[in-house]
């Protein structure tokens, strides 16, 4: 009777966790996957990214920056077994009127002109069939790749002095019983602030790697 | 039939723990490719713009040399700076904020632009900011547009509302913090009981006449009560001749308060703030003659808080230090924040009271799984020399048991008491201590009206001591009692949203309630 409670506590408790477990799985995206020399090369698309407002600001002049991290995960892992990360700079040339598109990667850094913001977009949402990962020295078994997309992502010195702009008002000491030079400003600021415009995260589908 | 039971259970178990892995579809087995010889065109190619890189795919950026790289990203003279959506905010403020000026060359991808917009987004005026190019006068000039979105900055700030055993309270603390859009903070609080009240006027510019250094100004009044004595408490006549039990609840002190502070901060690299401040108060006491009370089980004097009789001043310097690491100023989660203040109050300043204040206090935040996270906080204060009981740690300050004092006023006679320890014989006190652990749990993160909420548990251990009384053994608190020190716990959920924070926890909602008690005396 006692294993029955015991059984029915953790049931109801796993019951309980298991919409957290899923609602951290984010969505699947079919990836074209192959492999060559050991290495494992996918094709990716994530244009979706780049919504009306993105699009609109792709021709203020200022930079747009989008950043995509590959990580091939095997099945019950949390750490990333590798890391592929690229880099897609636009910049809107306002009187040659062409968008100055800069990628780095491993493969180092290059540069395009593209006419139009479309061409832009795709140069730097589309990754062709790159090498994202070395599995030749995998074990046999299941994997999947993780795919991370952020547009204008802020850097972790820009996070730290943003916190330091806002940590400012509340410097000051407490010499009455409530902060003297407390303006409170932290309060009123958006919490989105530090982070990306926009990320997107999905999962490529389950493949499997030797041991056939 | 048991065993098919638990059968059925490890299979459900097992179901739950790894639901992505079930669902998921059957691994597919990946095929060799040789891009070389690969003939079959799949049209993945199709809709890829057809470009001449500048520079080889396999070139280090390095290698780029820096004339071309110059020459890739585009490079203006700023034209002007046009500022749009600022109904209120005056353009110098936002001006501020822009470290690139007209007549200057600058690259597109300059860092100093992206600065200038978090700049602004931090300042907390703004819902949005976006800064855009636009063609200038004559090739190569740009013209520079902010377009801010402007918020509202007029907001309640505190609201306090309570019972505690003596009176009913409140109070309101509402400001501007961008007052006629100049970006100086200027806030009023009043707080109010049956028998007292106060007032508090504060204007704080962070950069004031445009420099790095702050200037904080606050105009404080108060005209409040307090009540002083332990146990078996005689004003003036003991027996107390109105009293059927021969003695009062407490002796009442009355005073006045007029003051008014300066202080200047200056940011320090690392994220630390120096401040420092000076006070200026006059206080009018008014205290019974003669009082006493049963104090560890003597009867005593009643020494109020300190006070001089009749008119006083303190005058005091504040010198503090505060660094902030935290991820988030409401709901943190990791980091910590450090603050070291020192007060002195002395008669070459021209106050009538001689002492020094020492707090230390440090909170750290870790990360756990799941995104809870654990705080541990340390605080440390010592009192040297005759500080005023205002200025001094007061039990409620630590303890969730007893309402927190409102600018300064105390509206309660409780003292804590879980351990029976001497600590209930402490109210203002010179020495003081506290660790404590808060287990937050997020609940809710988003980004419309409600940013966060968090649910909290909080445990801790203080101790609050005068410098004669540290360890007093007596035929009361022998042993560990005679350690002046107690235990508070507070259970409650945080919630952060777009005017600001709300705290509900089981202390406010206990002091929501009126007590009902053996203590019937009014303030």
């Amino acid at each position: 009777m006692t294993r029955y409670a015991i059984a029915s506590v953790l049931l109801a408790a796993l019951c309980l966790g298991a919409p957290s477990l899923q609602a951290d799985t984010p969505p699947t995206r079919k990836i074209e996957l192959t492999r060559m020399d050991e290495r494992l090369f996918a094709t990716l698309d994530f244009r979706d990214i780049i919504d009306g407002p993105l699009q609109k600001k792709l021709t203020s002049g200022l930079p747009t920056r989008i950043v995509v991290q590959v990580n091939l995960e095997g099945h019950n892992k949390n750490k990333p077994l590798s890391y592929w990360v690229r880099s897609v700079s636009i910049v809107y040339d306002l009187w040659e009127e062409v968008f100055v598109v800069t990628v780095e990667d491993d493969q180092g850094q290059r540069r395009a002109q593209v006419k139009t913001s479309g061409e832009a977009v795709t140069l730097a949402c589309r990754v062709e069939r790159s090498a994202v990962a070395q599995i030749g020295e995998l074990p046999g078994g299941v994997y999947r790749l993780r795919v991370s997309v952020e547009v204008n992502p802020v850097s972790k010195e820009m996070v730290e002095n943003i916190r330091r702009w806002l940590a400012r008002p509340s410097g000051g000491g407490e010499v009455s019983h409530g902060s003297f030079f407390g303006s409170f400003v932290g309060i009123f600021v958006d919490r989105r602030i530090g982070q990306a415009d926009r990320s997107s995260t999905f999962v490529s589908q389950w493949f499997r790697v030797g041991g056939q | 039939m048991h065993r098919r039971r638990s059968s059925v259970c490890a299979l459900a178990l097992l179901a739950l723990q790894v639901p992505a892995f079930a669902l998921a579809q059957e691994p597919v087995q990946l095929a060799d490719v040789d891009f070389e010889s690969e003939t079959e065109n799949d049209g993945a190619e199709d809709d890829l713009p057809q470009v001449r890189w500048v520079s080889s795919p396999l070139e280090g950026a390095q290698e780029i040399p820096p004339e071309a790289e110059q020459s890739a990203v585009p490079r203006y003279d700023l034209e002007r700076i046009v500022v749009i959506g600022n109904r209120k905010t005056q353009r110098h403020v936002i001006l501020r904020y822009i470290e690139v000026s007209p007549g200057e060359t600058f690259q597109a991808s300059d860092p100093r632009l992206e600065t200038a917009r978090y700049r602004l987004l931090a300042s907390g005026l703004f819902h949005d900011v976006d800064l855009s190019l636009a063609r200038g006068s004559k090739r190569g000039k740009a013209i520079l547009t902010v377009r801010v979105d402007e918020r509202n900055t007029i907001l309640v700030r505190q609201i306090v509302a309570g019972f505690s055993e003596l009176t009913p309270y409140g109070s309101l603390d509402i400001g501007d913090h961008s007052f006629f859009g100049t970006k100086v903070d200027v806030s009023t609080a009043a707080v109010f009981s049956k028998k007292q009240y106060g007032y508090r006027l504060r204007l704080s510019d962070n950069h004031f006449l445009r420099s790095d250094f702050g200037l904080h100004i606050e105009g404080l009044y108060s005209h409040a009560r307090d009540f002083f004595g332990h146990e078996s408490v005689c004003v003036e006549t003991c027996p107390a001749p109105e009293s059927p039990a021969g003695y009062d609840n407490f002796a009442v002190m009355r005073y006045d308060r007029a003051g008014l502070r300066l202080g200047s901060s200056y940011a320090l690299p690392a994220g630390a703030f120096l401040h420092l401040t000076h006070r200026i108060e006059e206080v009018s006491a008014h205290m019974p003659p003669a009082a006493s009370h049963v104090s560890f089980g003597e009867t005593r004097p009643i020494v109020f808080g300190h006070l001089q009789p009749g008119h006083s001043i303190v005058s005091s310097l504040t010198l503090g230090i505060v660094r902030d690491t935290r991820d988030n100023i409401w709901l943190p989660s990791t980091g910590n924040r450090t603050a070291l203040d020192v007060e002195v109050a002395t008669e070459l300043i021209g106050s009538n009271y001689e002492f020094s204040k020492f707090t230390l206090s440090h909170d750290e935040h870790f990360p756990l799984g799941r995104k809870h996270s654990l705080k541990l906080g340390l605080f440390a204060g010592l009192i040297m020399g005759d500080a005023p009981f205002f200025d001094q740690f007061f039990v409620g300050d630590f303890s969730a048991f007893v309402p927190s004092r409102v600018l300064d006023l105390n509206f309660s006679h409780l003292q804590p008491n879980l351990l029976k320890t001497a600590v209930q014989e402490m109210r203002y006190e010179d020495l003081s201590a506290s660790i404590s652990l808060e287990y937050s749990i997020p609940l809710y993160r988003g980004h419309g009206f409600f940013y966060g909420i968090n649910a909290y548990f909080g445990l801790g251990a203080f101790m609050l001591a005068s410098r004669d009384h540290l360890r007093t053994e007596t035929d009361r608190y022998k042993g560990f009692r005679a350690v002046p020190m107690d235990l508070t716990v507070d259970l409650g959920v945080r919630v952060d949203t777009r005017i600001g924070p709300i705290v509900f926890n089981l202390a406010n909602l206990f002091r929501l309630i009126p007590a009902v008690g053996d203590r019937t005396a009014q303030e």
